[in-house]
Order: structure tokens, then sequence, then C-alpha cells
């Protein structure tokens, strides 16, 4: 009786120790920071009067370059494609690189695809580049694979690239060349944003009728992340 | 002897007066007056010490009162659970860092102690069961909050932490709802594991069910050195673990991991299923397992009940269809009956 006690008291206790000794280890390596604004980032803050869900998260903005890979392409990232199934793998992210470029080129295509043939593909829409260009984010999926640490010595300008755990999701084809699976970053949402730094990117406390339309909330974000892959806030500001 | 054991002696104690009292209006005398008076007394000391030691419920009234009692535990124990971790994400944001870690770590510590100062001062353990629910549900808040906060890459291990926590916390007092829990972590641990190993995200086990029914059908017999009072909690969780699993592959078929196609697997877990429907009540019947017997017929009702409406609903009339169910019960009846006379030992 006495020895299942203490393992039951020890345990919150020993699972505390071993989670700041795997964050320690983690941050021991830091690589960044890059730096991202409110192009990339959407916070999910509160002023904690009356809330009952007062957590501080943001979460980044990304395009994606590989909408829907083909087998080829997911084999080619070391993902088997025999089954439909989710595989753990990572993403890498570039901010503001040529890969953003490419993608607004994407955009401009089939823009002017649409124009072409307006009929073809009713639900699809023209996007306004200029927006894109001006307002919208800079991250862009540029590789993804099931290697973090192979990513990780590809891309090692932890400036400009951010890599991070995500889902690899297959749903073979009987077609070669067809869509065949799906990128998703999880870690992506929700990233915590301590207190402290929480307070200094706070929207502006606005009365009612107040509201400005177009005006922005600016403010800029420092993210790192480790050798577990695992990102973290290092500072905030407006 | 446990508190079953008591609770089943002075049942039998009750049961025996009331048969004495029965002969005796009868005109039937079963002891001399002396004699009767020394069994009573007797009868009456052991419930005395019966109820000081095990708190038995001496009535019919008692025995419903703490069934009463073991449901508003319960409640309250979700109840409360549900508090902590609302007091928690409402007083979040205000938090420094270091103050969320202090209090996701002291959380399941006070409850524990909640469970410890209780079961010290109530024989019944109705307070110690229910503090000890929620210091399962503040240490399961603790492991996910912490990862949250530190935004890290969640692991299958965590299931085994689960485990061991849920054991530790019932053993002591014999606490059966942690005892199931832990049972269901140890399951999950498994399954995650395995699932990890066909290389897919672990998380996504649960929409894998198949990988749930080995281990869970492995682990309900693995609980036969356990003490008594807790080794029906961790049959009846194993044996729900493993019923639903069965029950949702042969009814929705999801992708399988077996090397065959969805409908060829479907149809294996359809047959599967019936087999286990048969043998799990067969088992229930033959080894006195109450739990296990009540699950077995709610799980062949449920089989049965799926597979009529996939097969008949949509093109069969309406009195035909709600008649082949009655006709399927009425046969059950007789099956149940024939079972029953023959344990009895009533030629059939």
């Amino acid at each position: 009786m006495r020895r299942a006690l203490a393992i039951a008291f020890a345990l919150p206790v020993l699972v505390t120790g071993t989670t700041l000794a795997l964050v320690a280890w983690n941050r021991s390596a830091p690589r960044g920071p890059l730096a991202l604004s409110d192009r990339e980032v959407s916070l999910s803050v509160s002023r904690g009067s009356g809330d009952d869900d007062t957590r501080q998260t943001l979460s980044l903005q990304w395009h994606n370059l590989f909408e829907t890979p083909t087998c080829d392409r997911l084999q080619a990232a070391g993902v088997p494609c025999g089954r439909r199934m989710d595989y753990p793998g990572y993403a890498v992210l570039e901010l503001n690189g040529p890969s953003f470029a490419a993608y607004i080129r994407d955009v401009e295509r089939a823009n002017a695809e649409l124009e072409q043939q307006p009929g073809r593909e009713p639900w699809r829409q023209k996007r306004d580049v200029a927006a894109l260009q001006g307002e919208g984010s800079r991250l862009v999926l540029v590789e993804f694979g099931r290697d973090g640490d192979a990513l990780q010595r590809k891309y090692t300008d932890g400036t400009r690239f951010l890599i991070l755990p995500a889902t690899i999701g297959v749903w073979p084809s009987e077609r070669r060349g067809e869509p065949a699976g799906r990128i998703a970053i999880r870690s992506a949402y929700g990233i915590h944003l301590p207190a402290h730094l929480a307070e200094r990117v706070m929207p502006p406390q606005t009365a009612p009728g107040d509201d400005q339309p177009g005006a922005r909330h600016r403010f800029r974000i420092l993210l790192q992340y480790g050798r577990r892959f695992e990102p973290w806030v290092v500072d905030a500001s407006q | 002897v446990t508190k079953d054991d008591a609770q089943r002696r002075a049942d039998q104690i009750r049961a025996f007066r009331a048969e004495v009292a029965a002969l005796s209006s009868e005109g039937v005398r079963v002891f001399a007056d002396e004699h009767a008076e020394r069994v009573a007394e007797h009868h009456d000391a052991l419930l005395t010490s019966l109820a000081t030691q095990f708190d038995v419920d001496r009535t019919d009234t008692g025995r419903r009162m703490s069934l009463a009692m073991r449901f508003a535990s319960a409640f309250g124990a979700a109840a409360l659970t549900a508090a902590v971790v609302s007091f928690c994400y409402r007083i979040w944001g205000s938090l420094s860092t270091p103050a969320q870690v202090a209090l996701l770590t002291a959380a399941p510590l006070v409850a524990l102690t909640a469970m410890v100062i209780a079961a010290r001062r109530e024989r019944t353990l109705y307070v110690a069961s229910l503090c000890a629910i929620v210091a399962y549900g503040a240490f399961v808040l603790q492991t996910m909050a912490l990862g949250d906060l530190f935004n890290m890459q969640s692991s299958y291990r965590v299931l085994a932490v689960w485990a061991a926590f849920g054991f530790a916390v019932s053993w002591p007092y014999r606490l059966g709802v942690p005892f199931a829990a832990a049972a269901i972590s140890v399951i999950s641990y498994v399954a995650a594991f395995g699932f990890s190993l066909f290389g897919g995200k672990w998380e996504d086990f649960f929409d894998w069910p198949e990988t749930l029914i080995v281990p869970a059908a492995l682990l309900y017999g693995g609980f036969e050195r356990t003490p008594p009072e807790l080794r029906p909690w961790a049959r009846g969780a194993a044996l729900a673990v493993a019923l639903l699993a069965v029950l949702f592959v042969a009814h929705s078929h999801p992708d399988t991991l077996l090397p065959w196609s969805r409908g060829t697997a479907g149809v294996f877990y359809q047959i599967l299923a019936l087999v286990v429907a048969i043998g799990v009540v067969a088992l229930g019947v033959r080894k006195g397992r109450g739990e296990t017997l009540v699950l077995g017929a709610i799980f062949a009702a449920c089989f049965l009940i799926g597979r009529f409406v996939d097969w008949w609903w949509d093109w069969m009339p309406k009195y035909l269809f709600f008649l082949i169910i009655a006709a399927t019960c009425i046969a059950w009846l007789w099956l149940l009956g024939r079972l029953r006379r023959r344990l009895a030992g009533v030629p059939a």
C-alpha cells in the first residue's frame, strides 16, 4: 500500500522533471530566430476578463507548394505510398524566399487560366495577388520528409527556414501522377505565448463604435525551434 | 476477507433469518429456543463486526442507499474534475510559465493528499474514490497541458504513465474507477505502440480500432493476480474496449491493417463478432462473471440489431423487420432458458 502511494505521489513530480529536462535539451541548440509579423501569425489572446479559456496562443499562416503531392513525390520524401494512412514527419517552411515568389507566380498562372476558361471550374475564384503580396503570409511550405535531421542538414539557415513536426497523409491513387496525399502541420497551430509576451502584443482595447475599418494590428514575433523541432516564442513586440 | 466477502456473508445471514422466520410461521421449528438465541447473538455480533470493519449494508434500504451514494460519488468526481480543468483554463492567461508548471504539478498531489485523508476518516471510501478520480483527471491534465505549454511533440508513452498512475492510485484502497481507467490506458498504450510500428501517427490508433482488439482480449485474462475487488473493473473495462472495437470494425468497415481488402476484412470481422458474442456470453455464464455476461449480452444485441438494420431496413416492410427482431428475441429467450435449465440440472 505504501509503495503504491509513494509511486502515485512521485509520478506528478517525475513527469514535471522529465518534461523540463526534455524542454531544456530541445532548447540547448536553438535554431533561428525567425522574425515573423502579423502577416504570418494570428494571435488568440484573452484579456482574462471573465473568459473561460484564457490560454494565449499563436498560429502560423502558411502557403502550400505541395497542395496534393503525388505518390512519386511522397516516396521521394521517404513516405510509403501503399496504404491509406497518416505518417508522422516534418515540414520545412521558408520565410519570404524564392518559394514565396514561386507561389505568387502559381497564383497568377491560376488566375490567368480562370480568365481564359471562365466556366471550367466555377467553384474556383480569382485571388487578389496585390493583397497577397502586400498583406499575405510569406511563409511557404517548401519541403517535407520523415527524417527531421536530414531536413535540418539541408536547410541550415534558421532565420529563413522553420522545421516543424507535421503529418503526411497518404491516400494511394490508382493512376500514376495523381494527387495522393496532403501535408498538415498541426504544430503550427496553438503555439504557446507566455503571459509576459502576450501582454506586449495585446490588441488595443477599443470602445464600441471606435473600430477603424482596415486598421491592422501590427506586431512582430521571434520564433525559434530546437533539437526536437519544438518551437517557442523568444520575443514579441508591437 | 474483502468487502465483497463481508457483504456476501451479511446477505447470507439476512436470508437465513428470513427463511427461519418463514418456517416458524409455517409451524416448522428449526432450533430449540436456546439454540436460536445463541445463533441470533452470534449473527448480531458478526454483523456488528462486519459493519464496523467493512461498512456492509445490513438491509435492502441500506443497499439501495449505497448504490445511490456510489452514483453520487462518480458524478461528483466527474464534475469536480471538470471544475479543476475549467479553473485552470480560466486563470491560465494571468499566470507566468513557472506558476503554470507549479499549478499543474500541485493539482494531482493535492487531490492525492485529500484521498489519503478521506480514506483515513471514512470507511465507505466514497469521498476517497471521488478524490482518486479527480487526482487521475488532474494528472492527465498535467501531462497534456505541460505538452501544450512547451509545444512538445506528443508520445504514446504518456499512456503508459497514465496507466502507472491509475494503478498506483487505485491499489492502496482498492478503488475501481481509476483501476478501470488504468486498464484502458494499458490497452491504448499497447495499441498505440503497435500502430506506430506500422509507421502511422500514434494518435491515429483510435481510427484503426482493430489495434485495440488483441491487447484488450489479452488483458481481459491478465488480471487473475490482482485483488478480487478490482478484478471485475479491469475485466469489464478490457471487455468493453474489445467489444466496442469489434462492433465498430464489423459495422463501419474502416481501413484495415489486415492484408485484405476492406470488404473481405469487414466480412471477417462480422463472423468474428458473432463468434465473440456467443463466446463472451458462454464465458460469463460458465465462470459466473456478472460483468462479462451483461457486456456480452449488450454486445450481442447491438451487433444483431445493427446487422438487421444493415441488411433489411431499406427494402423490407417495417412490420416484417420488427417481426424478425421479435422472433430473434424469442429464440434468444428459448436458448437462454435451455442453458439455465441445464445449469440447474433440470432435464430440457
